[in-house]
């Protein structure tokens, strides 16, 4: 029996994540309305003030503005994010479609290489990465594309799996289509769904590494910054100048409920379709 | 049929032997299991050969066999005196075309994220896209309101046409037909067996009918295959079959389905 | 004596703009030792009305009519799908054998320790009259090897054996009706002519009911005594096999019959033109009157009410009286 379309059900966890995100997304876009202050100008004799009337969120050693530098610095960690997410999700996406269609010892050697790139720690491998090579922020994102693509490349490999014995992409075969067409065209749609989850989850743990390493001083590299850098900046004295890093902490930890929340909500979203 | 025996064979398969790995004991040890264990016949321009038995026999592993997507064991399979096993992949995938198959699974036969339109786009040339197009579904009897749905949209008779006009588009000579009408209703069973005749016809077309159905055997075969455990054990033209079978398990088929 | 009586069951879904009547005004008789075969072509109907005969039916589906069982001389009314009671009368009474027969078995446990787990439920005996108890209901589903079946994993099963073993599972909670949707249809036609004979012994054997859901004409003629013709979610004609056999009375069975009489002479049938219509479509009038041979002006506006035989047999057509 088909289970026809219920009346949609209201997706809180979408809802909520798409909102928290929006929120934080308005915040960066609008951001340099609310500070008129460059993050870059420093001001020693203003060093470490607490919040003011003239620094809504306070100053850092440089006597900085920290609101300007939470902007500009959350753009960083989002562009940072976002171009490895979407370079991980392409790379895994391409590397789990063929290697599974092709099957056979391609399949075998590909899946053992994802293995081995899966066992290493990936934080600590980055880390060693980044402090080797001369740190810049394309660097970083190469690098973290480059050591995230492995989980989207499994999901892909065994969705196309279930998907290339199916009747259709025998029907496809049959008709003597090519293979990049039958790869692109009729596999490619029907495992996106999961992709798109797990992409959007990837965001967030990419957030979490790229802060990690800023706050270890090996991620973005002053006089530029991240939250990452912001939070470690607080790191002396984290009561006695908490406008430093709770803000920083606090955005990370929105962020990244957010995108967790909307991968969530995108999973129910797609299972529900599913069913019908 | 006299007629038919002077020409060509269309396709003829010699000693076919297709096995499948099994995975035993969490694949320590590896075994192989024999779906199809020497099968040979010819299939002449125009005619219905039909393989006929129980479901495991291995009737739809030589289909599989022919398009390709099992490796052969030991054997040829010539389709117009090539020899498909040998061909290179290419030389392969041009020929496909010439060999169509429809399957009995016709809600997993069409890419559920494509519209009906999409599908012809994949085969016919763009200049003639929209011509050829209407002409195939009619051919099909399927009208031309249906082109913007999704697979999901239709019914199942409306679907197994979807898939005979898709395999139709490419000019095919051959059908491979693995259980064409055995899970659809009724009343549309009668439908696409129907179509089914009427395309043989107009089309010219020859037709490998794998079935465990003997209503349609009946109404389309003109040989009759019968198989057990991936062997033969008897092929002989329909009327003959029924009258007097040979063995006592083509006795037994035939007494258990036609029984009321 | 009548075990199940159905009357003007039935079941929608609600939505926002519309809603979906999947059942419409289905009413029929059951009693012990008798088969009924719900015939229909997919999406009829026919898996919504078991599944609300058990109970089984999704939270946002409305349901109206009544289900009755009559049990040991006691009325057993089945509204209130939310009584707790509702589980132990369902198991007691009434078991069903899915389409899906692997699907109903959990694949981490023996078939016979799933068959014992029932049987805790609802026979108390000790672990060895339970154990016996299991091996002897799969000896009683034609399995022969009975032990072997028993401690084996559902996986292990071929198609043909997964059949009777859940036959068996169903069985184990002692019901007085067993409903099977589309029994064995995965099956070759050999295999499931074997399947439904084995039934139809059982049946005789233990006066059980049965509900046959089939799509194949061919099998209900064989394997029934009454049939209840199902089209787009109303009954069209319930009658006794027999008489529907000889003198269909409603002229989709009609064109049924005559399809399987021509097929089973190996003549080429005349077909019945058109789709086969879906339920969520709302079709005016009589729904089958888009493909009906008969068709006049007041089957496009109003649905013929049923003329009533006896036994609560009835036929919905407008022209049955003409016709005759």
């Amino acid at each position: 029996m088909k289970i026809l379309p219920q009346k949609t059900q209201t997706n809180q966890s979408m809802t909520s994540g798409c909102i928290t995100i929006g929120l934080v997304f308005i915040f960066l876009l609008l951001g340099p309305l609310l500070t008129p202050i460059n993050h870059t100008s420093q001001n020693l004799s203003a060093s470490l003030q607490p919040p003011s009337s003239s620094h809504w969120m306070g100053t850092d050693y440089y006597g900085r503005d920290v609101l300007a530098r939470l902007v500009f610095g959350g753009r960083i960690t989002w562009i940072i994010a976002i171009a490895s997410t979407f370079m991980a999700v392409n790379i895994g996406t391409i590397i789990g479609l063929f290697s599974a269609y092709q099957g056979g010892w391609i399949d075998l050697i590909v899946m053992r290489l994802v293995d081995v790139m899966l066992a290493f720690p990936k934080l600590f491998v980055v880390l060693l990465i980044v402090g080797l090579g001369a740190s810049s922020t394309s660097l970083l994102i190469w690098v973290l594309a480059l050591f995230s693509w492995m989980e989207i490349a499994r999901i892909v490999r065994s969705e196309v799996m279930s998907q290339k014995n199916r009747t259709y992409i025998k029907s496809v075969r049959a008709l003597g289509l090519r293979t990049p067409r039958i790869v692109f065209i009729h596999i490619l749609p029907n495992v996106l769904g999961p992709v798109i989850v797990s992409s959007v989850l990837l965001i967030s743990t990419i957030i979490l590494v790229e802060s990690s390493l800023s706050f270890l001083g090996l991620g973005v590299q002053a006089p530029s910054a991240s939250w990452g850098s912001i939070l470690n900046d607080g790191r002396i004295d984290p009561l006695g100048t908490w406008w430093l890093s709770v803000p920083a902490g606090l955005l990370i930890l929105t962020t990244v409920i957010g995108f967790n929340l909307i991968g969530n909500g995108l999973h129910k979203q797609l299972d529900l379709k599913k069913i019908v | 049929m006299n007629s038919s025996r002077q020409k060509q064979p269309i396709l003829e398969v010699n000693n076919l032997h297709v096995e499948y790995p099994v995975n035993f004991r969490g694949g320590f040890r590896r075994q192989k299991k024999q779906a199809v264990n020497g099968v040979s016949f010819t299939i002449f321009p125009g005619e219905c050969f039909t393989i006929v038995g129980e479901s495991g026999c291995g009737k739809s592993s030589i289909i599989d066999a022919i398009l390709g997507f099992v490796k052969i064991k030991t054997g040829t399979v010539l389709f117009e005196k090539q020899d498909l096993t040998k061909l290179t992949p290419k030389n392969f995938r041009k020929l496909r075309p010439k060999i169509q198959p429809v399957f009995q699974d016709y809600n997993q036969a069409l890419n559920p994220h494509q519209r009906i339109e999409d599908i012809f786009r994949e085969t016919l040339p763009k200049h003639l896209l929209e011509s050829q197009t209407d002409q195939l579904l009619s051919s099909v009897g399927l009208s031309k309101e249906i082109i913007r749905c999704f697979p999901h949209q239709l019914s199942g008779g409306q679907k197994q046409r979807v898939v005979l006009a898709r395999a139709l588009s490419v000019n095919p000579a051959l059908l491979l037909l693995d259980e064409p009408v055995t899970s659809l209703d009724m009343s549309v069973f009668v439908q696409i067996v129907e179509l089914l005749i009427s395309l043989r016809k107009t089309r010219n077309l020859t037709f490998l009918l794998v079935s465990h159905n003997l209503s349609i055997v009946h109404l389309l075969a003109d040989r009759v295959a019968i198989m057990k455990n991936g062997q033969f054990l008897e092929q002989q033209p329909l009327t003959t079959l029924l009258r007097n079978p040979k063995h006592d398990y083509t006795k037994n088929f035939i007494n258990q389905i036609t029984q009321l | 004596m009548i075990l199940l009586a159905v009357k003007n069951l039935a079941v929608q879904i609600p939505q926002q703009d519309k809603t979906i009547h999947l059942l419409k005004d289905i009413s029929f008789t059951l009693k012990r030792g008798e088969t009924l075969a719900i015939i229909g072509e997919s999406g009829c109907g026919k898996s919504t009305l078991c599944l609300s005969i058990l109970g089984l039916l999704p939270q946002h589906f409305q349901t109206a009519g009544n289900l009755t069982f009559y049990k040991n001389g006691v009325e057993i009314q089945l509204q209130d799908q939310t009584d707790p009671h509702f589980n132990n009368i369902r198991g007691s009474i009434v078991s069903m054998v899915f389409q899906d027969t692997l699907g109903s078995f959990n694949p981490l446990f023996r078939c016979g320790q799933q068959i014992i787990d029932v049987l805790k439920e609802h026979v108390s005996g000790s672990p060895i009259q339970n154990k016996q108890r299991a091996i002897q209901l799969i000896q009683q589903v034609g399995l022969n090897d009975a032990e072997d079946v028993f401690n084996k994993y559902p996986h292990q099963l071929s198609g043909g054996m997964s059949q009777r073993v859940a036959l068996a599972l169903a069985l184990a909670s002692n019901p007085d009706l067993l409903i099977a949707d589309e029994p064995a249809s995965s099956l070759d036609s050999m295999a499931k002519n074997q399947y439904l004979d084995m039934l139809r012994e059982l049946k005789d054997k233990t006066n059980l009911a049965l509900i046959l859901v089939l799509h194949d004409l061919n099998d209900a003629l064989r394997f029934s005594d009454s049939m209840f013709v199902m089209y787009n979610g109303r009954g069209f004609e319930y009658r006794k096999k027999s008489d529907i056999q000889k003198t269909p009375a409603h002229p989709y069975t009609r064109a049924l019959i005559d399809i399987q009489n021509s097929l089973n002479q190996t003549r080429l049938p005349q077909q019945i033109p058109g789709e086969v219509p879906s339920i969520t479509k709302l079709i005016p009038g009589c729904p089958f009157h888009p493909r009906c041979s008969k068709r006049s002006d007041i089957c496009r506006t109003t649905f013929p009410p049923p003329t009533f035989f006896l036994n609560n047999h009835f036929v919905c057509c407008h022209h049955y009286f003409k016709s005759n």
